[in-house]
């Protein structure tokens, strides 16, 4: 594979322009990276059937009429406590639901209930990532090239915001489960980024015998090799999730395997496009 | 042949290793803790003792996340309702009451005055005999009884209170003592100025020994033991920090305490309460219960103003750090009842579990084949080293007190993708060699030899922002970040030892009986 990384940077930087840009709009909008339900009121049911009832049963009669319940909760099996996130004013309609579905012990309860997560946790978590930003600036310093790890910094941080659009072109909103995908795909994009400034770093001493381009092309075609196995790996492994599971865990492996195809081909592409920019200004090695 | 024999040796201690870390987390669903979302737990829902504005509810309620957040549970849900109640729920732990008394209870702390103390008997009659017999017996003699038993003549109860009293009167001063008749049977007593606790030793060797032999008289019932308090001060509200201190062993085995750092205000209100009130008791007392009590004397009183003060002698270090979580959240503007305790299932609903479970072990699978498919022979190794891998993570994990979440499976995903991606990165490495034709045997050594700086470099990087952002996270990120964290390092071990030598074992028999190593197309 002789694939011109460098060479192809226009064309990259245009494709992530125009992916920020969409992320932007798409959230301007409102469309996506929007508070989810995790940080909005909602209703809680506790609902005594007389009869034992499977949860899947009751997740099903609430799909049927387009509630979606993450949280169904046994108290025991004809007893459950059920989380919806909606209007205040579908209250009765989920209680009339549960009315029409079977015979009913005692009196159903609904009650609006405060969100169970405040919102500063996703700014929290941004905030880490900076945190995680920096360290891996000061390690990446280790190298003793300062362009290196200047790269690794706007790497991390150009991967953080294509990781963002992605999340916020294809709807998603903020939850529990985006802040758990943002940063494994942060700790990961730190793996992949620390692998290729670590092969530039060590084919350092071919810029004399094939020059600077070349030596950037074949640390990031040395680089890639490894993370591409690894993202095939990682995606065969979510596969099973994505396809077979619902809810939470599917949810996961979904914003995982987007985070982890836009990581690894963001850190393989933006590292060497910045390198070589930054190259033409600052380093030695003109 | 020494190699050989190194290599032998140091897959025989790595699997010892593994045998132990087997036994640690096996039977895992009795070994391997599970979370709030995975297993279920407890629901508590607290309501108002009393009716109270929505205002102080939001405000308590306010105040119970932040001691739940502050707590070492790492994972629960906290919501009210419209109704005004709160709801908690919790991961089944072991010390489950506690943590719900540091959410129900006020947190008030105040620094007391002990003037006397009010001390409540009760004279207890001797039961008859309660065999038949005996009863007949009673009725035959027509013997004076009551319901309870056999009657106390009231020359006796006064001869026994005059004894009490002149004891009393012995050790603490005619004037320190008030008494009050209750009923015929019992009485109450206002000791002035006495010591909490060398009183109580008094009261108790009073109301037992002789008056136990008595004809008719039981024993004597304590039936109340409160102390008369005098000047107060509330702490609360007036703390610049909030600390527990772990018991020391040593010379002088000193307890657990919290020591507490008052502010200016309430350091001078403290001296002027000491000053005040020399000769008297000084109680640190929380929610109504005394935690502490030291006497008041010239030489107590600190020279200049006291900015710290000390609850000592708590039982676990664990009851220190609740107390502390109490004070430093502030006072619960009102006190709560618990309405229902029952028993939750998991918040991610048993069916979903059940289909991401299965899921899971078919990915997992689906990983192991394609490592098989991809790098053949030597495949083999790395699935079975995946696997222990994996034991010692759980193992580990389990030391570490990690309990099995969403949040912690996730971050179990992220420790074998590090895994996957140095394992490969060494693989790659091989093939490079192999591609220079070099045989197995080599290629592998000098594959291993080459990555080890890159393999290092890449997880020692993981390993520290994964332990800093471990430090400085949310309880979700704690519990995230801890899988990696132990990964990180564990993937540099198990690759280096014990992949490392079997692949080299593996090699010679691959190259003994011309198996390849990788698929053809990779290798040209």
């Amino acid at each position: 594979m002789n694939f011109d990384f460098i060479a192809k940077k226009r064309i990259l930087f245009m494709l992530s322009a125009i992916i920020i840009v969409l992320g932007l709009i798409s959230f301007l909008l409102g469309w996506g990276l929007n508070f989810g339900k995790d940080f909005k009121e909602g209703i809680l049911i506790e609902v005594n059937f007389k009869e034992s009832i499977e949860i899947k049963e009751i997740r099903n009669i609430l799909k049927k009429n387009n509630f979606t319940a993450d949280v169904i909760q046994s108290m025991d099996e004809k007893k459950y406590q059920i989380e919806v996130f909606t209007d205040e004013d579908k209250k009765d309609e989920i209680k009339n639901l549960f009315i029409e579905t079977g015979p009913i012990e005692g009196d159903i309860k609904v009650n609006n209930i405060l969100p169970f997560h405040s919102k500063d946790i996703f700014v929290k978590i941004l905030y880490l990532i900076l945190i995680g930003t920096v360290m891996l600036f000061l390690i990446s310093l280790i190298k003793k090239e300062f362009i290196l790890a200047s790269v690794a910094f706007i790497t991390a941080i150009f991967n953080l915001l294509l990781t963002l659009s992605v999340f916020s072109i294809s709807g998603k909103k903020i939850s529990i489960t985006m802040t758990i995908s943002i940063i494994i795909t942060f700790i990961y994009s730190v793996g992949l980024i620390i692998n290729i400034i670590n092969r530039i770093s060590k084919n350092k001493l071919l810029i004399k015998s094939i020059g600077y381009k070349k030596m950037i092309n074949l640390s990031l075609k040395q680089a890639s090799g490894v993370s591409l196995i690894a993202l095939i790996a990682v995606l065969i492994t979510l596969i099973g999730l994505i396809i077979y599971s619902e809810g939470l865990f599917r949810n996961l492996a979904i914003l995982l395997a987007s985070g982890f195809i836009v990581i690894t081909f963001s850190s393989i592409f933006t590292s060497g496009s910045l390198l070589e920019i930054l190259n033409q200004y600052f380093s030695k090695y003109k | 042949m020494i190699n050989r024999f190194w290599h032998i040796t140091i897959i025989i201690l790595f699997l010892v290793i593994v045998a132990g870390a087997f036994y640690l987390i096996y039977p895992p669903n009795e070994k391997i803790k599970t979370g709030l979302d995975l297993s279920g737990g407890i629901q508590i829902i607290l309501s108002p003792e009393e009716e109270q504005s929505e205002d102080s509810i939001r405000e308590a309620f306010l105040i119970i996340k932040d001691r739940i957040k502050r707590l070492k549970v790492v994972e629960s849900r906290v919501t009210m309702d419209e109704s005004n109640r709160i709801l908690v729920q919790l991961p089944k732990i072991n010390n489950l009451e506690s943590i719900i008394s540091v959410i129900k209870n006020r947190g008030y702390l105040e620094l007391k005055i002990v003037k006397g103390i009010d001390v409540g008997l009760k004279y207890i009659e001797k039961k008859e005999e309660e065999s038949p017999k005996a009863e007949e017996e009673t009725k035959d003699k027509d013997k004076e009884t009551t319901d309870e038993g056999v009657k106390i003549s009231s020359e006796e109860i006064e001869q026994t209170t005059s004894k009490i009293l002149d004891k009393l009167k012995e050790q603490l001063g005619e004037e320190n003592i008030k008494y009050e008749k209750i009923s015929d049977l019992e009485f109450n007593l206002e000791l002035k100025g006495a010591n909490l606790q060398s009183t109580y030793i008094v009261i108790l060797q009073l109301t037992m020994g002789e008056i136990s032999e008595s004809e008719t008289i039981e024993r004597i019932e304590i039936t109340k033991y409160d102390p008369i308090y005098g000047d107060a001060v509330a702490i609360s509200g007036h703390l610049k920090d909030v600390k527990p201190i772990t018991a020391q062993r040593g010379y002088q085995e000193i307890k657990n305490s919290v020591i507490l750092n008052l502010d200016k205000e309430l350091e001078k209100r403290f001296k002027s309460l000491l000053e005040q009130n020399i000769g008297d008791d000084l109680s640190i007392v929380l929610d109504g219960a005394i935690r502490t009590i030291t006497d008041i004397s010239e030489e107590t009183i600190p020279a200049e103003e006291a900015n710290l003060i000390y609850i000592p002698n708590i039982e676990t270090f664990e009851e220190a750090e609740n107390i502390t979580t109490m004070l430093q959240t502030g006072t619960l503007p009102i006190n709560f009842k618990i309405d229902n305790k029952i028993d939750v299932g998991p918040t991610l609903g048993e069916d979903i579990i059940y289909e991401s479970l299965i899921a899971i072990y078919v990915g997992f699978a689906l990983l192991l084949i394609s490592i098989l498919i991809y790098y053949r022979g030597l495949g083999l190794v790395s699935v079975i080293s995946l696997v222990l891998f994996l034991i010692l993570l759980f193992s580990l994990m389990t030391l570490a007190k990690v309990m099995l979440t969403f949040s912690s499976f996730s971050g179990i995903f992220l420790a074998v993708g590090v895994y996957v991606f140095s394992n490969i990165s060494i693989y790659e490495k091989v093939k490079e060699e192999l591609k220079k034709g070099r045989s197995i045997t080599t290629s592998i050594d000098f594959g291993f030899k080459n990555s080890l700086n890159d393999i290092f470099y890449i997880d020692m990087s993981i390993f520290i922002i994964a332990l800093v952002l471990n430090n400085f996270g949310t309880k979700q990120v704690k519990g995230l970040l801890l899988p990696v964290v132990i990964g990180s390092i564990l993937t540099i071990i198990t690759l280096f030892t014990f992949t490392r030598s079997s692949l080299l074992l593996s090699a010679g028999f691959l190259q003994k009986y011309s198996l390849k190593p990788f698929l053809r197309k990779n290798v040209s």
